[in-house]
């Protein structure tokens, strides 16, 4: 059975963790289309995005970007607004 | 190549029926996006929904929010990327740079919204391959691989 003093550190354990912005696969997108998408809007060199776009290509998702949530709910919104298929969710690394 | 360089950019040098075919249904999903943005995620028609994704995975109170404070910001959003590229298509306009990514945006949303309707798979990546006569979508898989090559010939352009 849990404690108080239990409840209140898996609270502040969970408070810690960040928000992770994850771009999902679809067989629409263009490659090409995605990679410039994560330079544009992350900064990210053409190796970086190229890697991630790979990641989402290969491994079906791949994390982005991470931070607070409302840092994560900004990202997703213009991932949105580009096309790609974003999800945010607690960082469970 | 598809952009002649000119002063002050480039233009978009595609045949008039093409162009006329992609400023129609570009007009078409103007008018289908508007609508949306009134409309609940659960109104929304299928091939609609990938325009207005889920944000929070497994967490449907918090995506129910979000949706709510984000639904008809997105629905502009998309608006306006298409009005700025139908006015792109106009005819000898010069495009800048800031012009061709909104550009690529709308040409982008387009392709979504066919591929879903067409139900394109990850064996489709690039195209969905040459239809055949007798096939009811060949004009839609056309229109499709057709914005594929738009899309790869104005990314390329980005990248010059």
């Amino acid at each position: 059975m849990s404690t108080v003093t239990d409840v209140k550190r898996d609270q502040a354990v969970d408070l810690d963790r960040p928000w992770v912005v994850i771009v999902w696969n679809d067989p629409i997108n263009l490659m090409p289309y995605v990679t410039w998408v994560f330079q544009k809007l992350f900064g990210y060199s053409l190796e970086k995005a190229t890697e991630l776009m790979l990641d989402v290509h290969e491994k079906g998702r791949a994390v982005v970007s991470s931070g607070t949530r409302e840092h994560a709910e900004v990202d997703v919104q213009r991932l949105h607004e580009h096309g790609l298929w974003a999800t945010m969710q607690r960082d469970d690394a | 190549m598809i952009f002649e360089p000119t002063e002050g950019g480039f233009r978009l040098m595609i045949d008039d029926f093409s162009r006329a075919v992609v400023v129609r249904l570009m007009g078409e999903l103007r008018v289908e996006v508007k609508s949306a943005k009134s409309a609940t995620h659960a109104e929304l028609a299928p091939h609609m929904k990938r325009l207005f994704p889920t944000a929070y995975h497994n967490d449907e109170q918090r995506d129910d929010e979000y949706r709510r404070l984000t639904h008809g910001d997105l629905a502009d959003t998309h608006v306006s990327a298409l009005d700025d590229a139908l006015l792109l298509l106009t005819p000898g306009r010069v495009f800048t740079r800031d012009d061709l990514e909104r550009f690529v945006r709308a040409v982008n949303a387009m392709r979504l919204v066919l591929g879903t309707v067409l139900d394109v798979s990850e064996a489709d990546i690039d195209d969905v391959g040459e239809p055949d006569g007798d096939d009811p979508t060949a004009l839609q898989r056309d229109v499709y691989n057709y914005l594929g090559w738009l899309l790869h010939n104005s990314l390329d352009q980005l990248r010059n």
